[in-house]
């Protein structure tokens, strides 16, 4: 006669398989909630917590902003594919095909930070949404800050257009870039409101 | 006339009753565990991560990076939980087994952490070098420097818990560092947020995450510091302490709300005496008698660390109890026959175990000594043994003057318990002689879901 744990009736195989259904559907349900195209460009408590950080990114004060429009200011451009100045207002590139870049060019003053300044140069609707953003100049003195920028400024460009504000996520490891890409673009913001 | 009457008289002495049995299956645990593991593969998955492995070295290293720290966190949220010695884990899995999976976690815990150091590292390496971007994740990069801190404390922590640092600090030295853990996660969290790929840029995932950890949070305030701090609010007496064979001491702690406690035979306590100087050592022991509302008996022996100031003690002294905790308890004897075996300070549960046995039980209890003066609560063992029908053996001497290499070998076991098989075994003691018996009775016949161990606390 073999004794087993007596008081211990065996549970219902309802019982034992519910839980686990329960959790994996809920799992399965917030997964597929996650990397929500909309959620991913508001980002307003991250950019709150780190705007607090941006007081080392120095805007240079003597720079009259916003200058339009700018284009003697590329001289200083760094060849990348990615980053082609436009020229002014007649030529909309292909990508932003569906909006009619027909407002303002707007050079922004050129945000200061430890690696260098970011200067970007805005082009506005007639509506004043933003439709085309370029970089006119960023840090390029060493491979470092050009494979970091390289990498990283198409994102921020794509996510100013599709946000049409500064307030865009960071990408991992351009962090410096994004506070001076951000202040950058939202003096020029600011300067039409 | 009425004879006076004392208000001590008026509640009869009673067992305590035993405590609720927990509602948590293996399946419940195996459910949250999966669930978890889903959403981080999932956090995972869902922003790249996939698609990363298949791209430039950089985008690899960053991919794995964010897996391990991801692992790494769901280690340390399972490994916080299992020690919150929360009851519905406790009751079911036992402190002892939730303790051994609380640092197998936090090994792998310690493991992932690394790799997720290294793959950071060369995720940010490209193309600056190493150093840079070392430099870079050790301050430059937000929180960083706060997470380097809190990183630098959970490997310290995860580094005295192995067992080489472990045997050569004190208990309260390791508990006190232990603490650090707190501290170090709280400090590394920051990182994960705005820095963490997977949070950054995505509100839901970065809500849940926070939800997730000031969960825990809380749940660890509340299960855990709280219990401690219920138990420094309502602390028992030393009612008697009666001194036992071979320097042993029991002591029996009272108080009033003994009466509406929980507790069965087999399970211990930690026991932290109020006093200066003493309140902030908190140490397991046994349960020696069975418990009743007329107090906890416990047997200490000095064995010349914290135990030493418990057999100390004087009558009257103020010891708040952490528990009850275990889960080798005389109700997985039912009905049935059972053989106790005790070695050492082992005894003590198994002297709780034998009062709250049925009349049917008909116990055969093994006991095993060092040494004659050693053996403890002789008279009891005898009365209690005849009581129920069974009988008593004891086996004193070092190892090398018995008879036979191993006493819990198989054939010898048999010799003195023909009907091992048909038993529930039962054995307390050093862990050496529970993996013994353990074996022995294996090989007799005895089937391994009616073996049952409890460690001796002390």
């Amino acid at each position: 006669m073999v004794v087993t744990v007596s008081e211990n009736q065996r549970p219902s195989l309802v019982r034992q398989i519910a839980p686990a259904a329960v959790l994996t559907a809920a799992g399965v349900a917030f997964v597929s909630l996650l990397d929500n195209p909309n959620e991913t460009g508001s980002v307003s408590l991250d950019f709150n917590a780190i705007a607090g950080r941006a007081a080392p990114t120095s805007l240079i004060p003597e720079l009259e902003a916003p200058v339009v429009p700018a284009p003697e200011i590329s001289t200083t451009l760094a060849p990348s594919p990615a980053m082609t100045v436009l020229a002014p207002a007649t030529e909309p590139p292909a990508v932003q095909a569906a909006v009619a870049c027909d407002g303002d060019l707007v050079a922004s003053p050129t945000a200061l930070f430890r690696w260098g300044g970011i200067q970007l140069q805005v082009h506005f609707t007639r509506s004043n949404a933003i439709c085309d953003v370029a970089v006119l100049q960023y840090p390029a003195d060493d491979s470092k800050s050009i494979s970091i920028n390289q990498r990283a400024l198409p994102t921020y460009n794509a996510e100013v257009i599709a946000a049409n504000s500064a307030r865009i996520s960071a990408v991992s490891g351009a962090t410096d870039t994004w506070e001076a890409y951000t202040a950058a673009l939202q003096a020029v913001i600011d300067s039409r409101s | 006339m009425s004879r006076p009457t004392t208000s001590s008289q008026v509640v009869a002495t009673q067992p305590l009753l035993p405590p609720k049995a927990s509602w948590v299956l293996d399946t419940d645990v195996g459910a949250v565990i999966g669930a978890l593991t889903l959403v981080v593969v999932g956090l995972w998955a869902r922003h790249g991560g996939v698609s990363s492995l298949g791209g430039s070295a950089t985008d690899v290293f960053t991919s794995l990076a964010s897996l391990t720290g991801l692992f790494a966190s769901e280690a340390g949220i399972l490994g916080l939980l299992l020690v919150t010695r929360t009851p519905m884990l406790e009751r079911r899995y036992g402190l002892d087994r939730l303790f051994n999976w609380h640092r197998l976690l936090g090994e792998v815990m310690a493991i992932l952490i690394v790799a997720h150091i290294v793959t950071s590292i060369e995720a940010w390496a490209d193309p600056t070098g190493v150093m840079t971007a070392i430099r870079d994740l050790t301050g430059r990069e937000p929180y960083m420097g706060l997470t380097t801190a809190g990183t630098v404390l959970i490997l310290v922590v995860t580094v005295t818990s192995l067992k080489f640092f472990r045997e050569r600090i004190t208990y309260e030295t390791w508990w006190f560092i232990h603490l650090l853990s707190y501290v170090g996660l709280g400090f590394s969290f920051s990182h994960q947020i705005v820095l963490g790929t997977d949070f950054m840029d995505d509100t839901i995932a970065r809500w849940f995450w926070i939800a997730l950890h000031v969960g825990v949070a809380l749940w660890i305030v509340w299960g855990r510091w709280g219990t401690l701090i219920r138990s420094l609010a309502r602390p028992l007496r030393v009612e008697s302490v009666r001194a036992e064979a071979g320097g042993a001491v029991s002591l029996t702690l009272a108080g009033a709300n003994l009466r509406r406690h929980r507790a069965a035979s087999g399970q211990f306590y930690y026991l932290r005496e109020l006093a200066p100087g003493r309140w902030w050592s908190n140490n397991p022991f046994s349960l020696s008698a069975e418990p009743t509302t007329a107090g906890l008996r416990f047997t200490i022996k000095d064995r010349g660390d914290a135990s030493r100031a418990f057999t100390r003690i004087a009558a009257g002294a103020r010891v708040a109890i952490e528990g009850p905790y275990g889960v080798c308890t005389p109700d997985l004897v039912g009905d049935g026959k059972v053989l106790l075996i005790a070695g050492g300070v082992g005894i003590g549960p198994i002297v709780s175990f034998l009062e709250q046995l049925s009349p049917t039980s008909q116990p055969v209890v093994l006991y095993r000594a060092h040494a004659r003066a050693e053996v403890a609560h002789v008279e009891e063992l005898e009365r209690l043994a005849a009581a129920h029908g069974g009988r008593l053996h004891i086996l004193v001497g070092a190892r090398t003057t018995l008879k036979v290499p191993d006493p819990f070998a198989a054939d010898v076991l048999l010799k003195t318990v023909p009907d091992l098989a048909e038993r529930v075994v039962v054995v307390a003691g050093p862990e050496s002689m529970v993996k013994a018996v353990q074996r022995g009775a294996l090989r007799a016949g005895a089937p391994a879901e009616n073996i049952h161990a409890e460690r001796a606390w002390w």
